[in-house]
This record gives C-alpha cells, sequence and structure tokens, in this order.
C-alpha cells in the first residue's frame, strides 16, 4: 500500500485542453479527453501512479486531436470560402 | 511545472495566433457571414452540441453584449472563467487552487456537458432559450 507522501506530483489531466476541445471542436474528443482527465484523477487518488500517466497521456492525446481537428477544420474552411470572400469584397470595395 | 513557458516560440505563436482570432470575431459576425466553419456537429448530425453557438458568442462578447452571449452558448462564460482562473493559478497570479485541478473536476465538467447538450436539443418550452 502506497501512500501520498511517496508519490510522485500528479500527471497533468489536460483539463485546460478538454475544455478547449469540447467548446471549439467536436463533443467527442472533448467528452473522450474529460473522461480520461478524470481517470487521471481517481488512479491518482488510489495511488496507482502508472495507470494514472497512461491515462494522462490518453487525455492529452484525445485533447490535441481535438484542437488539432478544430484547427484543420478552419484553415481549410478558410482556404475555401475566406479567400473567395475577401476576394469579391476587396472588388466590391463597400466601405 | 508549466511546460509552455520552455517553450517560448509556441507561446508566441499562439499569442500571435489568438490575437488574430479576436480581431477577427470581434470584426465579424458568425451569425451572417460565410467567414467561420459551422459546427460540425449540428451540420452533419443535426443536434446542437454543447459548444454550439461559442463563435457567436465570442462575437458577442467582445462587444460587451454578454445576454446575448448567454443565449448563444450558455456555458462559455463559465468555461472562460475557469480558464481563465486556471491560467492566474498557473502563472502564479493568484494564490488560490485552480478549480480544475479538484479532483471530483472532470466529472463536474463531464455531467455539465453532457446535461446541457441534452437539454438544449429539447423542443420544450424553457429549454428551447438554451438552443443557440
Amino acid at each position: 500500500m502506497e501512500n501520498n507522501q511517496n508519490m510522485p506530483p500528479k500527471p497533468n489531466n489536460y483539463m485546460v485542453l478538454a475544455i478547449l476541445s469540447t467548446i471549439f471542436c467536436c463533443i467527442a474528443t472533448g467528452i473522450a479527453s474529460i473522461i480520461y482527465a478524470s481517470k487521471v484523477n481517481e488512479h491518482y487518488a488510489r495511488g496507482e501512479y502508472e495507470a494514472a500517466q497512461t491515462a494522462s497521456k490518453n487525455a492529452k492525446m484525445w485533447g490535441l486531436i481535438g484542437i488539432g481537428a478544430a484547427a484543420l477544420i478552419w484553415i481549410v474552411y478558410f482556404v475555401f470560402f475566406g479567400l473567395a470572400i475577401f476576394g469579391s469584397l476587396a472588388n466590391a470595395g463597400n466601405y | 511545472m508549466l511546460e509552455t513557458i520552455k517553450k517560448p516560440i509556441v507561446l508566441i505563436g499562439l499569442g500571435v495566433l489568438s490575437l488574430v482570432a479576436v480581431l477577427l470575431y470581434f470584426s465579424f459576425n458568425p451569425e451572417n457571414g460565410l467567414l467561420f466553419p459551422k459546427c460540425p456537429v449540428h451540420r452533419y448530425m443535426g443536434v446542437y452540441c454543447s459548444g454550439c453557438g461559442s463563435q457567436r458568442a465570442i462575437h458577442d462578447l467582445l462587444h460587451l453584449r454578454i445576454g446575448d452571449a448567454i443565449s448563444h452558448n450558455m456555458l462559455l462564460l463559465p468555461a472562460l472563467f475557469v480558464l481563465i482562473q486556471h491560467g492566474l493559478v498557473k502563472t502564479k497570479v493568484l494564490k488560490s487552487k485552480s478549480f480544475l485541478n479538484y479532483r471530483y473536476a472532470p466529472i463536474i465538467v463531464l455531467i455539465i456537458v453532457l446535461l446541457f447538450m441534452f437539454l438544449r436539443n429539447l423542443k420544450m418550452y424553457p429549454f428551447v432559450y438554451l438552443a443557440p
């Protein structure tokens, strides 16, 4: 039985990434990330440091997938539509 | 502890990106433009997710229309509050504990997000106000 005094500090649960990914991208990756974040806390609270670390890695991965997908959607969208819109604005010259 | 501090280039990049984003969201209203991508969940699955309306809410917030921001996405303001508080604790501006560091924070966030998503899709009287 380990006790918390001898434990290394809690691995990051990447809740910030999870929340950002939930707001700006996809509910699925956000929720996956939040679930792994809660696993980090639960494993750590039970003294299972290795399991907490694995959950931390998964939380980070899903958070980053969410942010990455959001960035990708934005860039692709902007390249296709944004340029066309700016082009027409510039041509119309309406101020 | 703060990994991002070790990567100043990433930090500067994120800063520039956020500045550009703030300018874009201030200048253009996502409501009536093609400039911003629509929520993929709503577009392809036909339901509102918990993040739907947050782009409009950001535009409202940047114009200090708090009421409109709340009506477009009720959770954006609390989410920003929690994220900013977390940032202030991490940068040691605030001495208190980050809300996100509590043991049950992820579970509570999960319940709120799922409940909000469920309720805002109900087409019944009090809940229609939660839709974006």
